[in-house]
């Protein structure tokens, strides 16, 4: 038998055209993950995510709220926690999975002032040093966003790589009661703190401040000031001295007495009196470091 | 023996620029949820989930952990077998035909073609070409021994076709870019030259060309030698002294058949089941050669 090309053609047309509509018509051609987010714990505590006993989880049964669903109905598909990618902004990551901002701002303990429509989910990348857990190196990236956005709304999402998540992201889920007995059981166990890269690494996030629609933000603590060396533009003259740095140093390195209001930023008490902020923030956290 | 006229070899033509519409309209969505519009037509699938290939890369921990790895999904698993049936008995259709990669390199050497009408396609030394064309089977063992090893898409940052139709996202990188500037200026020397040299998926289905059930035929009794088909193929494959075709780097494109380009009929056919003395029999009863 002679194929010509018009046989071929056909025999394009039918198998793929044919095979995908017959494929998706018995289920088998989804184009996003299938999964359950229900905590399993291996024996290493490392197997966090596992399939579902029938590995079938319908999507209309995910506990979704109301912006995805809202969503759902302008795109016609329920979007997969899989396909966030480094690109997203948080306010992407917002309308496509109905996080707030607020919520990544918070759980990941950045800036107050970070810009929803600007900051990058690779952008963690460059704020925070990567960890050292069970001898493998954990960076806060896109997967670490998944794996809390997939926790916070409930959608399943297989992770294969994050298995820690930071102490902030957790104990923000558990005080809105995100996780459940046996997630909260599991997390807890297996959190880490973030350490900044730089202390004015997240700054580059704020401009063109537009805040208008992110209540959560109004929650946001600054805190981890006093755990590390590493200051800020918007670390205060209070959290500096938290640090441990006295009044006499702080002097003898900058050229100011303390203030009175120690309310007021480092940054700006120095640009008041005339200083470049770059110049004595190296001091600073030098002589947190060392001493001198 | 009929001489016939060279044809158009329209009917792929077309197959080539739905499959690249449809690739194009998934990237022109893709852009449109990021800024919270509705997709057009045909959704916003990502480019993974419509790959044949990352069914290849995920095989392997599909069958011995029973998920897909990140990025992958069923629909890619689902494609793979469907181009692997197909090409079980076409062969590489999918690279001839449906590629969308395949085609844009098409379409920048038929520019390539103009400028060096007699020297297009014949820049690399025969030797080293021979050589430089096992180079993909190399990088299909080491993309899926990795994929394998870190349980993620590790070719992601170098994939032509992903990066191609995302290049308006911050995920493409620099080396896809140093890679796809390769491949379309490389395209204008030489044709397909991501298809010879590199392609992964190409050389998985290349490799179906030495059992496909339906092989290339040429008839040396009726052939004129004018190398018409040497000439034509894309893949620089010397068809003029072979009688079956089951060279690895066909794509199917069938170029070389009486029906695009061999002026005698039954010369040079896509065949099954068939043998000269059939041509030769129905050439006689007046140039019919259909069965």
């Amino acid at each position: 038998m002679k194929i010509r090309h018009i046989h071929v053609f056909f025999a394009i047309i039918i198998i793929l055209g044919g095979g995908i509509w017959v494929s998706n018509e018995l289920g088998l051609f989804a184009t996003a993950g299938r999964g359950s987010t229900s905590v399993t714990g291996s024996g290493r505590g490392r197997q966090v995510y596992s399939l579902s006993s029938d590995a079938s989880i319908e999507t209309s049964s995910i506990n979704m709220n109301s912006e995805i669903q809202s969503l759902d109905k302008l795109s016609g598909q329920v979007h997969d926690i899989a396909e966030i990618r480094g690109s997203f902004t948080l306010e992407e990551v917002e309308q496509l999975y109905g996080v707030p901002p607020g919520a990544i701002i918070e759980g990941f303990n950045l800036s107050k002032d970070t810009n929803p429509a600007i900051f990058r989910l690779n952008n963690l990348k460059e704020i925070y040093h990567p960890v050292e857990l069970e001898g493998e190196i954990y960076e806060v990236e896109t997967d670490t966003v998944k794996t809390f956005v997939s926790l916070y709304t409930g959608m399943p999402y297989i992770s294969e790589e994050t298995f820690y998540l930071p102490k902030h992201a957790i104990d923000y889920l558990i005080n809105r009661n995100k996780l459940s007995g046996e997630e909260k059981d599991y997390w807890e166990n297996h959190t880490f703190d973030l350490i900044l890269i730089k202390s004015d690494s997240s700054d580059k996030f704020n401009e063109e401040k537009n805040i208008t629609d992110y209540p959560e933000e109004e929650t946001i603590k600054i805190e981890e000031f006093t755990k590390n060396t590493s200051i800020a533009g918007r670390t205060t003259i209070a959290e500096l001295l938290a640090m441990g740095i006295d009044e006499e140093s702080f002097k003898k390195l900058t050229g100011l007495e303390i203030p009175e209001q120690k309310n007021i930023s480092v940054r700006d008490y120095a640009v008041s009196n005339g200083i470049d902020f770059g110049e004595i923030r190296g001091k600073l956290e030098t002589f947190l470091i060392t001493g001198n | 023996m009929p001489i016939k006229n060279k044809k158009l070899n329209w009917l792929r033509t077309i197959i080539q620029i739905a499959f690249l519409s449809v690739v194009i309209l998934v990237s022109i969505n893709h852009y449109r949820v990021s800024q919270g519009l509705a997709p057009l037509l045909v959704g916003s699938p990502s480019f993974h989930s419509i790959c044949p290939f990352g069914g290849v890369v995920t095989a392997y921990h599909y069958f011995t952990e029973g998920i897909f790895i990140r990025q992958t999904h069923q629909s890619s698993f689902t494609l793979m077998w469907l181009v692997l049936l197909l090409t079980l008995f076409f062969g590489p259709v999918f690279c001839g035909w449906v590629c969308p990669i395949g085609t844009v390199q098409e379409f920048v050497g038929k520019i390539g073609r103009k400028i060096f009408p007699k020297k297009y396609n014949q820049f690399i030394p025969k030797k080293i070409d021979y050589w430089l064309r096992y180079l993909r089977y190399l990088v299909l063992i080491s993309i899926v021994i990795l994929t394998a090893q870190q349980l993620r898409l590790v070719f992601q940052d170098y994939c032509p076709y992903f990066n191609l139709f995302s290049f308006w996202s911050s995920e493409v990188t620099v080396s896809a870019v140093i890679l796809l500037g390769i491949i379309f200026v490389g395209s204008l020397f030489v044709e397909r030259p991501w298809c010879k040299y590199l392609c992964p998926l190409g050389a998985l289905l290349g490799i179906f060309n030495l059992f496909r059930i339906i092989p290339l035929r040429r008839n040396d009794e009726i052939c004129i030698n004018c190398r018409k088909c040497d000439r034509v193929c894309p893949m620089n494959i010397k068809i003029s002294d072979k009688k079956v075709i089951r060279d690895h780097q066909c794509i199917s494109c069938l170029l070389c058949t009486d029906e695009a380009s061999c002026p005698v009929e039954g010369g040079m056919e896509f065949a099954f089941l068939r043998n000269n003395k059939d041509v030769n029999k129905d050439i006689n009863r007046g140039g019919k050669n259909e069965n």
